[in-house]
């Protein structure tokens, strides 16, 4: 958090028609996150009645690419990076459904303290 | 954009000396809000910003204006930023220098960008906005030194006595010879000949092959010139595809018409660019001091008759258009002997295919329209750069061939098979 801390006090530096527009701006990044936090709940839902819950793996991998990228620059480092760790172990040919849970819970966690 | 070489090399290797005030920056995401975002912060860094989604959006932007900067995302929704950057540089010849923003972090990507001459790889994970200012700082600079130092060597070539092309005297060069000639020709009253030289199928297989295989070619075309260059005549590059070749001896009618006949002998052969076999020949035409004026008369009966000849081989607006090029379609009635040979027959179809790249696992849907043993034509759904091989797979065939980009113009690329399968 001591990034987002950061980031805050840049953003105080800034005159305030251009703090309004950026603020604005990372609402509508936060509440995109949350719709991107549902999806990925409901995703997990299917996956563990699917037969083969890899089926998932892509739907999956394009939300966590989507918030590795985007996150960074909204001043979120703690999702970018969780999301990353995603990505990266869904990508991997024969990942552990363990190292998949953990990832999974450490991005939902950081999704969820964003609300 | 306008410093000059020695201020551009004023500025340091991180951009220092560049001043980023006013400067524009163009951002390609798929991401509105990524976009917007970005473009709100760097308005507060007093660069001026526009925005573009996709590869359409992005050149309506550049055809209007070209921005200082570009800051490209690698994986846009159905395009990959290599090909379009790739497209972006066959396109605009000045394109400004890019920068790639990246949620893939792997080395393997980061590398390629450097090789395809991207001017930074930036991970968008973690990414600050100082971070870009400094890349984008840094490439204005390297671009802007690169733009002195290729003013530079093209000042340089201008004013050199001979063309690096084909080591014949440059077209200043020439002209300056010519005038000596003529002003001296004028005094005693001898009279002197030009030879216009033209190298008939230049514009067309740089149209169809593209500049490196027309420029061999015509290297070649000049070597030939260069083995009959006697000793006591010269020869220079007079534009683009034509040479003009000065004799002030032997200038009888028979001596004339005899050296006209050897160039037109020497100058006719075949050149291969891969797979295809290309019959090349001059276009000639003479000039007589006296007979057709004066030297400035002589050049243009000379530039009018090459372009008689090239309307006469019909080469005018039609060689733009692949589809009118010998070979690839059955050529119009009373038009000239195809000039191309294919070494096996090809059979015009209209099969569904897709283009496999191996590298970013992509799949691309396209159209055979002609298929031989040895290679095809393909149509795009739409203009897109390909790397030179990638794998073809014609949809009732049902086989994933290994192919080489022979020629790319436009929507339409030619290949051939490189495995073995027939």
């Amino acid at each position: 958090m001591s990034n987002q801390t950061a980031h805050a006090t840049k953003l105080e530096q800034l005159p305030e028609a251009a703090r309004d527009r950026i603020q604005q701006l990372r609402l509508l990044f936060i509440e995109r996150s949350m719709e991107q936090l549902a999806q990925i709940r409901h995703l997990l839902d299917e996956r563990a009645g699917a037969e083969d819950p890899r089926t998932m793996d892509a739907d999956l991998i394009k939300l966590a690419h989507s918030m590795v990228g985007a996150s960074g620059i909204f001043g979120f480092p703690g999702i970018g990076n969780a999301a990353f760790k995603l990505e990266n172990i869904l990508r991997e040919a024969g990942y552990s459904e363990a190292d998949f849970e953990q990832a999974a819970d450490e991005l939902i966690a950081e999704l969820t303290m964003l609300g | 954009m306008n410093l000059t070489y020695e201020r551009a090399h004023e500025t340091t290797a991180d951009g220092g000396g560049i001043i980023l005030d006013g400067r524009s920056i163009c951002i390609v995401d798929d991401d509105s809000l990524f976009r917007l975002h970005l473009s709100a912060l760097l308005g507060q860094a007093n660069l001026r910003t526009m925005e573009a989604e996709d590869s359409r959006s992005l050149n309506a932007v550049l055809y209007k204006e070209m921005p200082d900067c570009i800051l490209l995302d690698y994986n846009l929704d159905s395009e990959n930023g290599f090909r379009l950057h790739e497209q972006l540089k066959l396109r605009f010849p000045n394109l400004a220098p890019v920068i790639m923003l990246s949620a893939d972090e792997s080395q393997r990507t980061a590398i390629k960008a450097f090789r395809m001459g991207l001017y930074d790889f930036l991970p968008k994970r973690n990414l600050r906005i100082d971070e870009i200012t400094a890349a984008v700082r840094k490439s204005i600079a390297k671009h802007e030194v690169e733009t002195a130092r290729d003013g530079e060597i093209s000042a340089l070539r201008k004013n050199a006595m001979l063309d690096d092309l084909t080591g014949m005297y440059s077209s200043d060069e020439l002209g300056k010879k010519l005038q000596l000639l003529s002003s001296a020709a004028n005094l005693s009253g001898k009279r002197f000949a030009i030879l216009s030289i033209r190298l008939a199928e230049y514009t067309k297989i740089s149209t169809s092959f593209g500049v490196a295989n027309a420029d061999e070619v015509l290297r070649g075309f000049a070597g030939r010139i260069r083995s009959n260059l006697r000793q006591e005549d010269f020869c220079g590059r007079f534009d683009q595809d034509t040479f003009h070749y000065v004799m002030d001896r032997h200038t009888s009618q028979a001596s004339l018409q005899e050296q006209v006949e050897r160039f037109r002998e020497q100058l006719t052969f075949s050149h291969h660019i891969k797979s295809v076999e290309l019959k090349i020949s001059p276009s000639l035409a003479l000039a007589v001091s006296g007979v057709n004026g004066d030297r400035v008369q002589m050049l243009q009966v000379l530039s009018e008759e090459l372009d008689r000849q090239r309307d006469a081989r019909g080469l005018g607006e039609a060689a733009e258009d692949w589809s009118s090029l010998p070979g690839s379609e059955p050529a119009a009635a009373g038009a000239q002997e195809p000039a191309e040979r294919r070494k096996s027959v090809r059979m015009r179809t209209l099969k569904p295919a897709f283009i496999a790249l191996e590298e970013w696992s992509s799949k691309i849907n396209c159209t055979v329209r002609t298929i031989s043993e040895g290679g095809a034509r393909i149509r795009l759904e739409r203009p897109l750069a390909l790397p030179e091989f990638f794998l073809l797979k014609i949809a009732t065939s049902g086989q994933l061939r290994r192919v080489r980009k022979c020629w790319h113009v436009n929507d339409e690329i030619g290949v051939e098979f490189c495995d073995e399968t027939k």
